[in-house]
């Protein structure tokens, strides 16, 4: 419908028009931050769904292919499979240049301990391998490989260059 | 098991120590004497394996593997992981 131009003179009508396009744009705009602050919480609880998703994946599946989480030290594992451990080595960290073989004497053992140990278990036996390769794949001749046993079943971890402290422990080391 | 590469910019490479634990299902008695060298223990022990590995002794097994590089200045820095 098109008005009279004579009506655009009309002061009561001119502010009739006015205010019902200000309250169109109030109404309008009302409706646009309700619409946006309700998209921003669908993005925000998206995002915390995926993040926490992503944190599960990741967490679970450091666990399993792992076997620990990869922010922490090897003691974290909560799986309930037979279990070796140590709380001073630390991934991603440092590990005391002692627990080398090319320490002085060839080192010394880690403290271990262990968990979720089969029904039934009688004696415990501990072994150290060393597998070292120099980036061209030679073999490294460092070695000191060790054997523990008669550790008896109520052990449930070995101390720092344990010696012969819960078994019988031989190796062969640089020099022996 | 799997194969881990520890991150090794330079230095003499990786290296990797495997800690293996057995569960035995029965007493293993040694007759090695305490005197003995230690590579003579050491044999023990590894026929202690492979006896009970024969006689089906090995409840199970847990291993820790450990990767790391060694730096000139005398530090380790490694990647742990349990297998």
């Amino acid at each position: 419908m098109e008005l009279p131009r004579s009506s655009w003179k009309n002061p009561a009508l001119l502010a009739f028009a006015t205010s019902a396009l200000l309250a169109l744009v109030v109404i309008i705009g009302l409706a646009s931050t309700t619409t946006t602050t309700s998209n921003t919480r669908l993005r925000q609880s998206g995002t915390e769904h995926w993040t926490q998703l992503y944190k599960g994946f990741t967490t679970d599946a450091f666990a399993k292919i792992f076997g620990v989480d990869d922010s922490a030290d090897s003691s974290s594992s909560s799986s309930t499979e037979f279990q070796l451990l140590s709380k001073d080595m630390v991934n991603g960290g440092n590990m005391p240049y002692t627990y080398t073989c090319l320490a002085k004497n060839g080192g010394v053992s880690p403290p271990l301990y262990w968990k979720n140990v089969p029904s039934g278990t009688k004696q415990f036996l501990l072994t150290m391998q060393t597998d070292a390769f120099a980036h061209n794949g030679e073999y490294i001749l460092t070695r000191c490989d060790w054997a523990l046993y008669g550790i008896p079943k109520t052990a449930t971890s070995v101390p720092e260059d344990t010696g012969d402290s819960v078994g019988v422990i031989g190796g062969t080391y640089p020099g022996a | 098991m799997y194969n881990y590469n520890a991150p090794c910019p330079f230095g003499s490479g990786n290296n990797t120590y495997y800690f293996t634990l057995y569960a035995l299902s029965d007493d293993l008695q040694s007759t090695v004497e305490a005197k003995k060298e230690t590579k003579e223990k050491f044999d023990v022990g590894l026929k202690m394996i492979l006896y009970a590995s024969k006689k089906g002794m090995i409840l199970g097994s847990a291993q820790l593997a450990v990767s790391f590089c060694m730096y000139s200045d005398e530090k380790v820095r490694g990647s742990f992981s349990v297998l």
